[in-house]
């Protein structure tokens, strides 16, 4: 189990994180560096949407430097930084669905238009994120998979993303989404079963999900 | 829940084997005490077997979603975000400071309207500025209006003329707050 074993590995980014709250910005500045793929990259994850991805990301460091006075090592930092960008992430996703049940008639075809299950902008192809060797079956495999995981209540998904995308044992994923490891368990199952079932058609017999046929 | 086969069957539906086992264990979480024989189960049950495959590659194909890099200048924008907070609450909005307990329903609504048309058309100005910051900080503030002004522009229309004499005086000050932070860009 993930608490068993030697000692966890010094945990520099919490250090830098100590540093930052006693006023070294150069810290905090190599703490963004440090981070920003990784949170920009599950951010648009969770998010569904490049668009928004970015803007969520800024938010999540301006949370961390608000809060870097009272930072204290009670956790890995990764830990925590994964919580605010998962927390950031679904209170944006939730604000733009009540934006746009308050506004949806009124904006611009453009912002109502068929933009997925979520309602950002679709995400792009991620051009230039693969190696070269990256065939045309795995792109288009990836664009499947988003597309399921768009559909998963947004807790499963969250769940999922930190499990399966960034690699956090149970123990870490419940601790980033507040929730006990056997709520995370439980929710780690109903999105694989979910995501193995729409999936499974589509490795089987090439017959692409539903949502994927419009 | 099917199995994908066309059929009807429930997925892993075998009674010696909860799923949700069969998912802790290929993730390398079962318990010790578990692993054996959940291992053991699933070599001797060809649908364990089947769902366990299946399971698998579903993790590592999320796993091996593309990775996303952030923009050129993204950590510059953060760090400039971070040195000027100072400036961006001094050009926010009057509206978080107004005392609203202490005004009528009326002034209440109106004032939660004016701020709505400051707030959306802040979101308007945001969504095609360069500057991500403004808009995510300003978000909550504005579905929490959003719902605030569905609840009580009914009131409006119930209010009499010295309230909306007020809620004019009001509207004034927001108004000139907001061209104030447009000026400000």
């Amino acid at each position: 189990l993930a608490n068993e074993g030697p000692a966890p590995p010094p945990d520099e980014d919490a250090d830098l994180m100590l540093s930052a709250g006693r006023g070294d910005e150069a810290a905090f500045a190599a703490l963004v560096r440090r981070w920003q793929d990784r949170v920009v990259s599950l951010a648009t994850r969770t998010l569904g949407s490049a668009a928004d991805a970015e803007d969520v990301a800024q938010e999540v460091f301006l949370r961390i430097h608000r809060a870097r006075g009272s930072y204290a090592r009670n956790a890995r930092f990764s830990t925590w930084i994964y919580r605010i960008t998962v927390n950031t992430s679904l209170n944006h996703l939730r604000g733009r669905k009540a934006r746009r049940a308050v506004w949806g008639e009124m904006r611009p075809a453009t912002e109502t238009g068929a933009d997925g299950p979520r309602g950002g902008t679709p995400e792009p192809a991620d051009e230039g994120e693969r190696g070269p060797a990256a065939s045309v079956e795995e792109d288009e495999l990836a664009r499947v998979i988003r597309s399921i995981l768009d559909e998963l209540p947004e807790r499963q998904r969250a769940a999922l993303l930190l499990n399966k995308y960034e690699g956090l044992g149970y123990e870490e994923t419940a601790a980033a989404m507040d929730l006990s490891v056997p709520a995370v368990k439980s929710l780690l199952t109903r999105a694989r079963v979910a995501v193995r079932e729409k999936l499974e058609p589509y490795l089987t017999t090439g017959v692409r999900p539903r949502e994927e046929e419009a | 829940v099917t199995d994908g086969s066309g059929s009807d069957r429930p997925l892993a539906s075998c009674p010696d084997l909860p799923v949700e086992d069969l998912v802790a264990w290929l993730d390398g979480e079962a318990a010790p005490e578990d692993a054996a024989r959940i291992a053991a189960h699933a070599a001797s049950c060809p649908r364990c077997a089947r769902e366990a495959e299946f399971l698998r590659r579903t993790g590592e194909f999320v796993a091996a979603l593309p990775r996303r890099r952030a923009a050129q200048g993204f950590d510059e924008r953060v760090l400039r975000a971070v040195r000027e907070p100072d400036d961006d609450a001094a050009s926010a909005p009057a509206a978080p400071v107004i005392p609203l307990r202490r005004w009528s329903a009326a002034r209440r609504a109106v004032a939660a309207a004016a701020v709505l048309v400051v707030a959306v058309g802040g979101w308007w100005v945001a969504t095609s500025s360069s500057d991500p910051a403004r808009l995510s900080t300003r978000e909550e503030e504005e579905i929490a209006r959003d719902l605030y002004v569905l609840a009580h522009l009914d009131t409006l229309n119930a209010a009499d003329e010295e309230e909306l004499a007020t809620v004019a005086d009001d509207l004034d000050a927001i108004e000139n707050a907001t061209d104030a932070e447009e000026d400000g860009g």
